[in-house]
């Protein structure tokens, strides 16, 4: 069992069923490929001028659905 | 052990979007550095679930489109059992997490984290906010805390951590206008200098001098704004001032529009540019935006009775971290109607209620001394954040010394004031 900051035991995966790793391991040429590939996605989406409107009106609609009126928890994304 | 990070529904929508905002290019620009890194991320299908349902809902489906792009760590038994786990523990234990009728995102997402860490993994989990997170995981960051590898640690404000823990800190005015006794003062073990833009003939050009001079050394450099303006403050800050000092401030409106410039929206209406303060906190410019409004000590100052009378509200608008006197102006205030000064005891009287008012309201008082004797009353009376002299007051004074020993001139130490 490891301990959060705040104190509160955070559940451990001991007893759960065990086998393959969580996280399919990778080697690093691959990791550093699929990073390399991520970045150009990330850099394309914000060089995309076209997408101005729309990137700024779907955060809006998701900092409200995941803030105040997020119904999958009561932890508020945007607060 | 390699460097995980877990994404959570916040970042995810951020980074998704990035040109929504300076903030959320700012977002993209950490993801972007982390994984240039070598950080493995993770996207956990929980998070991908709550963003791409609620974009479906709306029919943003270029934001679905994006998420199409990206890989997820997927849900599967093990994740399932073990969320059930944590979801049934958080509510025998009186800590639920979401509505007993809700699907509960966190606890999967938790799961998700706790598993890939079971598998000797270092996981950390960005999110934009914490909360009840970190009952779940051993850590739970909001991501602009996660630092990159290789990027610089931004540095804090000793000062302002002092003083919020009740610890006093005791510095020295700059009234000369010169980067080389900055540079020189910076390096005398005070943990602040503060650089006066309001009584004196220094510039801002020659103020980011000495900002950067002090900082370098390792002190904290504050700026006297001529007046609580917000293009005032502004230029000291984006010369890379740690915190300001503002003068006359006469009522709680007038402190909540200083706050203000001092701190980035949302929590204020502070400009985004420069690129000096970055430097002089160690960080990037996306670091220093993020993190910059924690950071910025403001320093308010009374220095008439008719704030006095309001101090109250005054110290009490969020924000403020301290109130400073200034005596010449508050006595002037007091001045009878002939213009005769106010007494030593209404003085005393004034600074004791401006004070206790401080205190009251859970902020650090100080005032500027001219000895060490006072600095100590001073002290023990309680007020926290003093200035003893000025470097031109020390430097006349120690000449001031050697004339009354050698010389049969005046006193020097009579010509400067602060």
């Amino acid at each position: 069992m490891s301990e959060s900051r705040q104190g509160v035991a955070a559940p451990s995966a001991a007893s759960e069923p065990t086998g393959k790793p969580s996280i399919p391991p990778i080697e690093e040429a691959e990791l550093l490929r699929r990073n390399r590939a991520a970045v150009l996605l990330l850099d394309a989406w914000e060089a995309d001028e076209a997408s101005d409107q729309e990137q700024r009106e779907t955060l809006e609609i998701l900092k409200v659905a995941l803030g105040e009126g997020r119904v999958a928890s009561s932890r508020n994304l945007f607060p | 052990m390699s460097s995980h990070i877990v994404l959570d529904a916040g970042p995810l929508g951020i980074v998704t979007n990035p040109r929504e905002s300076e903030a959320s290019r700012a977002c993209k620009a950490w993801l972007r550095r982390q994984l240039l890194g070598g950080v493995r991320v993770l996207i956990p299908e929980i998070a991908d679930y709550e963003v791409r349902r609620e974009l479906i809902r709306a029919g943003r489906l270029q934001g679905v489109a994006r998420l199409d792009d990206l890989e997820f760590l997927p849900i599967d038994t093990k994740v399932m059992r073990l969320a059930a786990r944590i979801w049934a523990e958080a509510r025998q234990r009186g800590f639920p997490t979401a509505d007993d009728k809700a699907l509960d995102a966190d606890v999967i997402l938790a799961a998700q984290a706790n598993l890939a860490a079971s598998d000797g993994q270092s996981v950390v989990v960005a999110t934009t906010n914490p909360g009840h997170l970190a009952r779940f995981v051993a850590d739970a960051r909001p991501w602009s805390m996660i630092p990159a590898p290789g990027s610089p640690c931004m540095k804090t404000n000793p000062v302002k951590k002092a003083l919020r823990e009740g610890m006093p800190q005791v510095g020295t005015w700059l009234s000369l206008g010169s980067v080389v006794g900055a540079r020189f003062l910076a390096r005398s073990g005070l943990p602040w200098l503060t650089v006066d833009l309001e009584h004196t003939h220094t510039d801002i050009n020659t103020a980011a001098l000495m900002f950067g001079a002090i900082a370098d050394a390792g002190c904290v450099p504050l700026a006297r704004v001529q007046t609580g303006r917000h293009d005032l403050i502004k230029a000291v800050l984006d010369c890379g001032a740690m915190g300001i000092v503002a003068p006359m401030v006469m009522h709680a409106a007038e402190a909540r529009a200083i706050v203000s410039a001092t701190k980035y929206p949302p929590k204020g209406d502070r400009s985004l540019g420069g690129g000096l303060h970055a430097l002089n906190y160690g960080a990037t410019a996306e670091d220093y935006y993020q993190k910059a409004d924690d950071e910025i000590l403001v320093v308010i100052q009374t220095e008439h009775i008719a704030a006095v009378e309001v101090a109250d509200e005054t110290y009490a608008v969020p924000g403020v971290d301290a109130v400073f006197v200034g005596p010449n102006d508050l006595a002037a205030s007091l001045r009878g109607p002939d213009g005769s000064p106010p007494s030593k005891a209404l003085m005393e009287q004034t600074l004791t209620r401006i004070r206790e008012a401080a205190a009251r309201q859970g902020i650090a008082s100080g005032l500027h001394v001219f000895s060490l004797d006072d600095a100590r009353r001073r002290l023990e009376e309680g007020w926290r954040f003093i200035a003893v002299n000025s470097e031109l007051k020390f430097m006349m004074q120690g000449a001031a010394e050697v004339s009354k020993a050698f010389a049969s001139g005046g006193n020097p130490s009579d010509v400067a004031k602060y």
